[in-house]
């Protein structure tokens, strides 16, 4: 059930993504080349305030879509340090879509666009104790080739995670916060990203 | 370089050896320069009786002669002497030859360019706007050899110097003045009368004939205060003066009389073409006349009034066109009437006129096919044009030749308002509806209507269907699939001389030696692209062509003229270019059906203030900001019917970034790709 609604959201944008490269016929890519492969290195500025460096690894699989965008899947997993508490930790994995939209005279995928993101978060902490949230995301990157081929993509993120005191109960009380939770906000909250890819056909 | 310069004169000189040296060699390339041609070696031995106590100029000066109507000859500083084929269609000896010459060879010796380039920039330097007005060989040539009235009168008085050690005679002087003086009128000055384009089947009502000339002004300004050269009264004065005091016994040839002839003819010759190149039809019609005076059956005269008329007719048809002066104007002397005859006329006779004339060289020369593409298109605009005009031709011979029975002296006397009217109604129908009246019957006339009306019919549908799709019929939107992205299915594409400007900063003036270097690396760009794209290139360059490949200067020549006249005016007009059939041949040589013309400009620009916006939000991007340049960059490309000169594909690409690699090879691709891509069937 945890991932009905972001199944839902994939279709959509694929649905979206097929009609535009369908009806467009543009010369999106690189040489012809659309479908793309990423790993990003995410250390999160903010998550420093856990204790210490706590990155998100993001793997990503994009098509260049039409001339400004591209949509990609993304997989991420996460380890972070949880405040005040020396030994405890809380890790998971998110998967989500997101799109890159470049800006100016631009076009993808090469130079600087703006980032959205949405992903479904699960994580669990040393106590066994599981979160699933979704986490709302944009950015700004600049992504250049080399060889024709390689990715270099950089920039930042900046991500929401909806937390257990934001929310309230069908009763409307208030949800008891999970250990670890207000961590994994901090862990999304701005990263900075650095990226290797490859283009793939 | 000399030594008693300051340091800012000494980077100024480096700058001009530099700039002067790569616009002559672009001159040098561009295929507008003869090479190893027999003017050339004429003018040099010239040049050899003049310096003949001077053999280290000898041998550091060479002659070239330019591919130009203009009445001009100039020297630059790295010793070559350019003379115009304009200049020697108007002289009329060899010792006016040799005084232009020995005037040519003080400028150098005087360095007079880098002189007047070292004052200039003190004054001002260049800007972006001077250097864009630069862009085309005359401005360029004369942004590094402008001379001040000083000079002129210096290389005046060492010119006679020089010229006075030879057994030319002094008169000549006098006489190239007089060329100078009347540069501006064609190279010979007979009567002209309408009755030229007239038989027994076509005449013009008297009122087309232009009874008084403007008289040609003979008395000239010797007020030279706004102009870089001193008056030609005030310079025949003083060469006078210096030129009395020898006693002439000189002769007007020296080597040979009938070299200098064949070297006229072939300069008058050859204006023909330059006047059809630069869309200079009265000019190309009355030189014809003047050359067919002496050879009444020559073709290749007749050829060119018959392009000339081809080219007015297109022009006429197209009411922005001919409303927007592109049409030059010849308001003194004889030529003035051929003006006149053509102004009064109406577009439907112009179009008849135009038609009957090429039928009339077609019927002698039924296998020219550049005569018959002309007919094509002349019946072709015809029918879509002037259809009623066509309805009205009669066959045979009018009854009465009412509109030619008046002489043009009859004309003088009274007539009432009506009876202007009435002859002005007249002649709108009754003077071309027997035009045709000789071969209107002909199977060939026949076949050459119809198949214009076919094509017409294929137009139209065309256009119809244009109309109704949805992002409607516009520039270059043939074989457009959707707005900016074309399919011209082609396997195979001409590239001509594509370019790679680099500039300074903020675009003040180009980095000629960046660009020497990038020119290069766009090429291996284009070439790696078209592979990618499925595409074949031809590369035509002038730049890495070396001395062995005259066929192929001589090709990029052809070529770049050809794009002059196709892009002459600034909406397309679709017209059979003068040297179509070289085209053909060239098209045919490579295999190929469409030229692509293609280049980069770019430059760096000041740092925006969003780039500190960054340093918080984002500052991976920032660092990069900071570290890379900033630049603007555009790229763009025109692909044309190397058949039709249509425009099938047109795209500009301001990048708005450094020109990194990665950039230049996606957009590339992309016109690659468009090039190459097939359009998808409906």
């Amino acid at each position: 059930m945890k991932y009905s609604i972001l199944k839902c959201i994939v279709f959509f944008l694929l649905m979206i993504a097929s009609t535009f490269t369908l009806t467009a016929q543009n010369v999106a890519g690189y040489q012809g080349k659309r479908f793309l492969v990423e790993y990003n290195f995410q250390p999160s500025l903010t998550g420093f305030a856990n204790g210490g460096l706590n990155v998100v690894h993001n793997f990503q699989v994009g098509y260049v879509g039409t001339k400004r965008l591209i949509f990609g899947f993304a997989y991420e997993i996460f380890k972070t340090d949880i405040k005040d508490y020396e030994i405890a930790t809380i890790k998971g994995s998110a998967i989500g879509v997101n799109v890159d939209w470049f800006i100016k005279n631009n076009r993808a995928p090469v130079g600087p666009y703006i980032h959205f993101e949405f992903r479904m978060m699960n994580a669990e902490n040393s106590f066994g104790e599981e979160i699933s949230k979704p986490i709302f995301g944009g950015g700004f990157g600049m992504r250049r080739i080399i060889k024709d081929r390689i990715i270099v993509n950089f920039g930042s993120a900046l991500g929401w995670v909806s937390r257990a005191s934001d929310t309230a109960g069908p009763t409307g009380a208030s949800i008891p916060e999970e250990l670890g939770e207000p961590d994994v906000q901090r862990l999304f909250f701005y990263r900075f990203n650095l990226g290797v890819g490859v283009l793939l056909f | 370089m000399d030594s008693d310069l300051n340091g800012r004169e000494k980077r100024t000189q480096k700058k001009f050896f530099l700039e002067s040296n790569f616009v002559i060699d672009d001159l040098l390339q561009s295929g507008y320069v003869l090479f190893n041609d027999p003017i050339s070696d004429y003018i040099q031995e010239v040049a050899n009786i003049i310096l003949k106590e001077e053999p280290e100029l000898q041998r550091k000066l060479q002659f070239y002669v330019v591919r130009s109507s203009a009445v001009n000859a100039f020297a630059i500083n790295q010793g070559i002497i350019f003379v115009n084929m304009g200049l020697l269609s108007q002289l009329e000896n060899e010792a006016q030859l040799a005084f232009v010459l020995a005037h040519e060879i003080s400028h150098y010796v005087k360095k007079h360019g880098l002189e007047f380039y070292i004052e200039k920039k003190g004054i001002e330097n260049s800007n972006q706007k001077e250097l864009l007005e630069r862009t085309d060989y005359n401005n360029k040539i004369l942004a590094i050899n402008q001379f001040s009235r000083e000079q002129e009168t210096e290389a005046d008085a060492l010119g006679l110097e020089l010229f006075m050690k030879t057994d030319f005679s002094t008169e000549a002087v006098d006489g190239v003045f007089d060329v100078l003086q009347y540069a501006r009128l064609p190279f010979d000055e007979v009567p002209f009368d309408k009755s030229f384009f007239e038989d027994d089947y076509l005449q013009f009502p008297a009122e087309y004939h232009l009874k008084k000339t403007t008289p040609i002004e003979t008395e000239v300004s010797d007020n030279d205060e706004e102009s870089t050269h001193p008056s030609i009264p005030k310079r025949r004065i003083l060469v006078k003066e210096n030129t009395q005091k020898s006693s002439n016994t000189g002769k007007d040839f020296l080597l040979s009389s009938e070299r200098f002839r064949t070297t006229q003819k072939q300069a008058r010759q050859e204006l023909l073409a330059y006047n059809l190149r630069d869309h200079n039809y009265f000019r190309a019609i009355y030189n014809a006349y003047l050359l067919l005076k002496k050879e009444p059956n020559n073709l290749y005269y007749q050829k060119a009034i018959g392009k000339a008329l081809y080219g007015l007719a297109k022009v006429y048809n197209v009411e922005e066109i001919k409303n927007n002066e592109f049409l030059i104007y010849e308001i003194e002397g004889e030529i003035s009437r051929l003006f006149y005859l053509f102004k009064t006329m109406s577009v439907e006779e112009l179009n008849v006129l135009a038609f009957r004339y090429n039928y009339l060289l077609y019927q002698k020369n039924t296998k020219n096919e550049g005569v018959r593409l002309l007919l094509n298109s002349l019946a072709e605009d015809l029918v879509l044009h002037h259809p009623e005009q066509l309805v009205l031709m009669k066959s045979g011979v009018p009854k009465e030749a009412e509109a030619s029975s008046e002489t043009p002296e009859n004309i003088d006397e009274p007539k009432t308002k009506l009876d202007k009217i009435r002859a002005k109604t007249v002649s709108n129908t009754d003077v071309t509806i027997y035009a045709f009246g000789d071969f209107i019957t002909e199977p060939t006339y026949k076949t050459i209507i119809e198949n214009a009306r076919a094509a017409n019919k294929t137009q139209t549908v065309k256009s119809k269907e244009a109309e109704n799709s949805f992002w409607g019929d516009s520039f270059a939107s043939k074989r457009k699939t959707s707005k900016n992205i074309h399919a011209l299915d082609l396997n195979k594409v001409l590239v001509l001389n594509p370019f790679y400007k680099k500039f300074n900063y903020k675009f003040r003036e180009e980095n000629y030696i960046k660009s020497e270097k990038a020119q290069t690396y766009f090429q291996s760009i284009l070439a790696k692209n078209a592979a990618v794209a499925d595409l074949d290139l031809v590369m035509l360059d002038g730049n890495s062509l070396n001395g062995g490949k005259s066929e192929e200067f001589n090709e990029i020549r052809h070529l770049n003229e050809w794009l002059e006249e196709q892009f002459y005016y600034d909406q397309p007009i679709e017209q059979i270019a003068f040297n179509q059939q070289t085209i053909d041949a060239i098209a045919e040589k490579y295999d190929v059906e469409a030229v692509l013309l293609t280049g980069v400009l770019t430059g760096k620009v000041e740092k925006g203030s969003e780039m500190w916006a960054m340093l918080l939000y984002s500052p991976p991007t920032f660092l990069y900001e900071l570290f890379t340049p900033k630049g603007e960059t555009a790229i763009f490309s025109v692909v044309l019917d190397l058949k039709t000169g249509e425009v099938l594909m047109d795209t500009f690409d301001h990048v708005g970034n450094t020109d990194d690699k990665d950039i230049l090879n996606q957009r590339a691709y992309e016109i690659m790709w468009q090039i190459s891509r097939k359009a998808k069937k409906k």
